[in-house]
């Protein structure tokens, strides 16, 4: 019926009839990719889905989850939860098993030009050939339309990056801001990282945080997977914990706050949900009862969910 | 967008592609002619053509074989090699190109590009070498054909222009199926692609061919050839390996192309 519809709009400018029959699938995805980048809503729609390595060792069981534009996620779990793995079904680098995976309207494990120019990813080891930065950014850039040249200098000077040096004769943290800042630059709607800040120096997390933050906008959505969670202080707005083979948690900032108080205390009372020995008491997570201001501690909050998920579940569900 | 193919996209992938695949391109022409150079080199030193005759020149044939078939088939082998590795294979599967494109990018350097300039490469060191010798040597041989017509051979002649390579017409499908497989090879192995495809073609080529004489044999055994002349002419049997080849290539090169798009990394 939707399609009878367009074809009579088709008629009214004198378009060949067939012209969206043979073109169909390319105006779906155009319209799609247009609604998504112009609209808050979920950018990413995760239903149902299976993945494993093996058949026999499940990584994910019937996952399910929303990630929407405007929004940094934090991505946790512990070793082999399968965070790294998340973020590659999310680009299409490996299949799943069974489940859909819709990414701005497209199916990532199709590997279409058109989302593959609106994805950024970092991973955690990456490859960049024997080149200077000039030469690779020839080579590269023009696939994506709207490449920042300006934006991408600008970082590279803020990241104090050699120009002149070859990219393989660079340091492990020298590359990783390269790749950062071209990916950054390709203005790509999802910004996918694995563990983004291994391998920088103090001050290069510092300014990892502030591009980061800079470089959000309304548009964009940008997942963050690491296990160095304070690296993420102040910059995620959402978390996502992975845990089991599902999502143990998905809560933002505000809501885990307004849910839960992150204490010291010196006591343990009935209160407190999870709590861990430190020099001067403990360092505790119970119900925010009296709607108490704390500060999120995301690694207690991470060790509190591993330890104690059966209470939390009726929190956040 | 088209998804499938765009030539401008096209060309950006393939300037791409040259600066992660031109170095290996580069090392193993360089190679290639170094080897034809020094075999050119040692069998045509003064001693060898103070007594040149009709065989001097025959070590071209299998130089032209053997090395034609290193270079196409290490060639092959090495585009695709980066998916092997992880980190490689991540930045490569995500350029935003489509997987006809890359694939196409594949057949432009390892075939389109790699066998004229193999052939060229081979044609011009020919060239050089026999040409000095021509400067100095003339040597002919005659023979009377079956219709009392005198030919005359020319034993100094340029590597193409001689009757052998004029007659490998009937192998011209052979480089596209070497290329086929050890494309087909570089993507469906992990590392050790050039060792694996080539222990794998010989087993294939040594199963292929043990069952074939063992199949034939146990048809044919004390059965006399009662049909038509058809099969006893090489050209009809040559005719039906090349279209077998021909499908043979095509069909690595589809399985090639879909083990491309559902590479993992």
């Amino acid at each position: 019926m939707r399609g009878m519809m367009g074809m009579k709009t088709l008629t009214h400018i004198r378009l060949p009839l067939n012209f969206f029959q043979n073109n169909l699938e390319i105006i779906k995805q155009h319209h799609t990719l247009v609604y998504y980048l112009t609209n808050t809503v979920d950018m990413i729609n995760i239903n149902n889905l299976n993945f494993g390595y093996s058949k026999h060792k499940p990584l994910f069981k019937n996952m399910s989850m929303r990630l929407s534009n405007g929004h940094i996620y934090g991505l946790l779990g512990k070793n082999g939860a399968g965070k790294s793995t998340l973020l590659k079904n999310l680009a299409g680098l490996v299949y799943a098993q069974s489940g859909t995976l819709d990414v701005m309207g497209f199916n990532p494990a199709k590997r279409q030009p058109a989302l593959l120019e609106q994805i950024c990813f970092i991973p955690e080891e990456f490859y960049l050939p024997s080149v200077k930065i000039d030469a690779y950014l020839k080579a590269n850039a023009p696939f994506y339309k709207k490449f920042d040249h300006d934006y991408f200098t600008d970082l590279i000077k803020e990241f104090d990056i050699p120009v002149e040096q070859k990219l393989i004769n660079m340091s492990y943290g020298q590359k990783k801001k390269v790749i950062i800042a071209f990916g950054l630059a390709t203005q790509a709607k999802l910004v996918i990282m694995d563990e983004p800040t291994n391998g920088l120096d103090i001050p290069s997390k510092a300014q990892f945080r502030k591009i980061m933050a800079s470089a959000m906008t309304d548009e964009r959505c940008i997942i963050i997977s690491t296990h160095q969670v304070r690296d993420l202080d102040n910059l995620i707005d959402t978390v996502i914990m992975l845990d089991e083979n599902d999502v143990a948690l998905k809560a933002s900032v505000e809501e885990i706050t307004a849910k839960l108080t992150f204490k010291k205390v010196k006591e343990i009372d009935d209160s407190i949900i999870y709590a861990e020995a430190s020099l001067s008491g403990y360092n505790a997570v119970m119900p925010n009862y009296h709607q108490e201001e704390s500060k999120l501690d995301m690694e207690l909050l991470f060790n509190a969910i591993l330890a104690e998920k059966i209470k939390f579940k009726p929190l956040f569900s | 967008m088209n998804n499938t193919f765009n030539i401008n996209r096209f060309g950006l992938l393939l300037k791409r592609q040259w600066l992660d695949f031109g170095k290996i391109y580069l090392i193993s022409f360089g190679v290639l002619v170094g080897v034809l150079t020094l075999f050119y080199a040692i069998n045509l030193t003064e001693d060898n053509l103070k007594y040149f005759s009709s065989n001097t020149l025959n070590f071209r044939y299998p130089l032209f074989l053997i090395t034609g078939f290193l270079f196409v088939s290490i060639i092959a082998s090495s585009y695709f090699i980066h998916l092997g590795q992880k980190p490689k294979a991540i930045i490569n599967i995500l350029i935003p190109a489509s997987g006809i494109e890359k694939f196409l990018s594949a057949i432009f350097y390892t075939l389109i590009i790699a066998v004229p300039t193999y052939l060229l490469c081979f044609y011009l060191i020919d060239l050089t070498f026999v040409s000095s010798i021509r400067a100095t040597h003339t040597l002919t041989s005659s023979y009377t054909d079956y219709q009392g017509k005198k030919v005359i051979i020319d034993n100094v002649a340029y590597f193409f222009s001689t009757k052998t390579v004029k007659e490998f017409y009937q192998f011209y499908y052979v480089p596209f199926l070497i290329n086929a497989v050890f494309l087909l090879g570089s993507i469906f192995f992990q590392n050790f692609h050039y060792i694996k495809t080539a222990i794998s073609l010989m087993a294939f080529v040594t199963l292929w061919m043990t069952s074939i004489i063992f199949i034939m044999n146990k048809l044919t055994n004390n059965t006399v050839w009662i049909g038509g002349p058809y099969w006893q002419d090489d050209n009809h049997v040559f005719f039906v390996m090349s279209l077998m080849g021909i499908f043979l290539t095509l069909a690595f090169w589809l399985i090639s192309f879909i083990r491309l798009k559902e590479k993992e990394a």
